[in-house]
């Protein structure tokens, strides 16, 4: 990755975890979950997605503002992000008002895709309708994985002090 | 944005994103909401809009194309059909589904949210295809004055694939739920019960044969069952045609995972070698109490058996089955070769619509005459009957109506069309006997001795007789 890009605000979605937690979540999903169903894949979407969430929401942030967020701010947001996301995981899995907001939820945040498809397919626009999710205690374990991108956000190499690298200045007045 | 720094504005410059920030987001975003599959168009909305008096039949037709099957699970392949209910929760009003006659396998129903059912898909349907039920309300009174009582149904349905009790199928987007509204006819409040002679009250039986201690320990033995049994009180009890000794080897039917199916005296019970390894399907003991003519099913072992599951549409755990009917059927060159029947049954007005006693209906017919071949039908469950066969025997559930009103007939209203077709009878007058062996269970909580149920038909071919 050029200087350039290491320096663009989202940059961190371009780093080797983010990636690879994107691309086992894909895969796993829509490949080796079908191929080799086991107790493996049932966890690996889980663990993959509590890895990306934190990640997207640094690298979200660092979009909306257009800059790179301090390396304190984004250990801090992707704390704050694994551990709402760990704490929705676990209502999800744990009663079913959380099961059935998060298929609520996720229905409705999957509408826009689900739309283009029906689009493209010319089936017209479908409702808004849940996902199926089913309630499993044991995806519970992969709850560590949330802390994985505050941890390498932390000790990876540090990021820009400053609030920006591009700072220009300008004469007073 | 702007800040004094030094004696100096300092302006910070937003930065452009590049685009392969916005592709790795985009696809993050894609990737984290598509994680789950959706319930996609299995759920939909059914409005009903009807007087509880004319609530009419819909016909639903489940399209799974391109459902998504593991080769691992697909003997056989099953549904989870859930959320079935009524729109009008505490009203009584029941929303059910009863398979159409190619998946007869299968009863799903619910009433207020109740559910869910297991459903087996034909053998026929491997790779994904329709299928089709009948789609019922029923109202919850229709009590003098509030004939205009108008209510609204909803009808939403989940459909998830289970593979050994973890879920990783799916349905993908395209499945649907097509809800068409079909013959919508003012249907009333079925008419007192009229047949070949009164009404007949059933009973359990006063010969003391309902302890609870007698009971027939049927169990699993190197792929067949073995029928143990425990009291002598059941002496009138034949297994596979024979008497039931000590123990006795029952016969295993080639459709599958059943359970025990009461047809006349003959208990058959399933092999299950194709049964899934999640045990929530597979009932691998039976304990089956047998009083005078009632049969009970339970599942023991640590199996259960859904209400409403995979295989028998007629028998769950804990339904009896009673004798009320037995007839003889004379074709001739007077008779046309198709004979309808209606089999009506009414039940006790159990005081709530919540202790609903469920009914059933199985009918045999033995065919007497060595050419014929007969197509029976039940509601909505037909069977093709060869006449070298023996016997067939077609089972389903009697779609009650509550009725509660004042005076006789209050209760519970079922009727369910029966009849009886020559498939080869050209005009040519054959003499062929059918022998009529209905049986009427309640399902849930049982109140035999108010039961009332009565075969009639065409012209004097049935002949009504004790339970």
């Amino acid at each position: 990755m050029g200087d350039r890009l290491r320096a663009a605000p989202g940059a961190v979605l371009l780093r080797w975890p983010t990636l690879t937690a994107l691309a086992v979540l894909a895969c796993n999903d829509h490949w080796w979950k079908a191929a080799y169903g086991n107790v493996v894949t049932g966890k690996l979407s889980g663990a993959a997605a509590l890895v990306l969430c934190p990640f997207v929401a640094v690298g979200t942030a660092e979009v909306v503002l257009g800059r790179q967020l301090l390396q304190r701010s984004a250990v801090r947001l992707a704390a704050w992000t694994g551990l709402g996301a760990a704490l929705a995981i676990t209502l999800v899995e744990t009663t079913p008002w959380g099961l059935s907001g998060y298929e609520l939820l996720l229905g409705t945040l999957r509408w826009p895709f689900d739309a283009l498809a029906s689009l493209r397919a010319g089936t017209g626009l479908p409702a808004v309708g849940r996902v199926l999710q089913h309630q499993d205690l044991t995806d519970l374990l992969t709850l560590p994985a949330a802390a994985l991108p505050s941890w390498w956000l932390a000790t990876s190499q540090p990021r820009s002090k400053r609030r920006g690298p591009a700072v220009n200045v300008a004469d007073p007045g | 944005m702007g800040w004094t720094m030094a004696g100096a504005t300092v302006r910070q410059r937003r930065q452009r994103t590049p685009w392969p920030v916005w592709l790795v987001l985009a696809l993050s975003a894609f990737t984290l909401v598509a994680t789950s599959p959706p319930q996609t168009e299995i759920t939909e909305e059914l409005s009903f809009d009807l007087s509880l008096a004319e609530f009419s039949p819909v016909e639903v037709t489940l399209d799974v194309s391109g459902a998504v099957f593991d080769e691992e699970w697909r003997d056989p392949p099953m549904l989870r059909l859930s959320d079935l209910r009524s729109a009008s929760p505490g009203s009584g009003a029941r929303v059910r589904l009863d398979p159409a006659a190619d998946t007869q396998r299968f009863v799903v129903w619910a009433d207020d949210g109740f559910g869910p059912g297991w459903l087996v898909l034909p053998d026929a349907c491997p790779d994904g295809c329709e299928l089709s039920f009948v789609l019922s309300a029923e109202g919850p009174s229709t009590a003098p004055g509030v004939s205009d009582l108008r209510i609204r149904g909803e009808l939403s349905a989940r459909v998830e694939f289970e593979e050994g009790g973890f879920f990783t199928g799916s349905i993908p987007a395209g499945a649907r739920l097509d809800l068409t509204v079909h013959d919508p006819r003012f249907r009333p409040v079925p008419e007192p019960v009229i047949g070949l002679g009164p009404p007949e009250r059933v009973g359990r039986g006063a010969d003391g044969l309902d302890d609870p201690s007698s009971t027939v320990r049927v169990e699993e033995n190197a792929g067949a069952f073995t029928v143990t049994r425990t009291s002598d009180a059941f002496a009138s009890v034949l297994v596979d045609g024979e008497q039931l000794g000590a123990t006795a080897t029952l016969r295993p039917l080639s459709e599958g995972p059943l359970l025990a199916v009461a047809q006349g005296n003959v208990i058959e019970a399933p092999i299950l070698d194709d049964c899934p390894p999640w045990p929530a399907n597979c009932v691998r003991d039976y304990l089956v109490t047998i009083l005078d003519g009632a049969i009970t099913v339970q599942a023991s072992g640590g199996a259960r058996v859904e209400p409403g599951a995979a295989g028998n549409p007629l028998l769950s755990d804990g339904d009896e089955l009673l004798e009320v009917a037995t007839g003889t059927v004379t074709v001739g060159a007077d008779t046309p070769a198709v004979l309808d029947h209606r089999i009506e049954v009414v039940g006790p007005d159990v005081g709530s619509s919540s202790f609903a006693p469920d009914a059933g209906a199985i009918v045999t017919v033995r065919l007497l005459d060595d050419q014929s071949r007969v197509l029976v039908r039940l509601g909505p469950a037909q069977r093709v009957f060869e006449a070298d066969a023996g016997s067939v025997t077609v089972g389903t559930r009697l779609p009650a109506t509550y009725v509660d009103a004042p005076g006789p007939g209050d209760g519970y209203v079922a009727e369910v069309p029966f009849s009886v077709e020559l498939l080869d009878d050209e005009g040519t007058a054959v003499e062929v006997l059918w022998e009529l062996d209905v049986r009427v269970g309640t399902f849930g909580l049982g109140r035999f001795d108010e039961l009332r149920a009565v075969v009639s038909g065409v012209g004097e071919d049935v002949e009504h007789s004790d339970g």
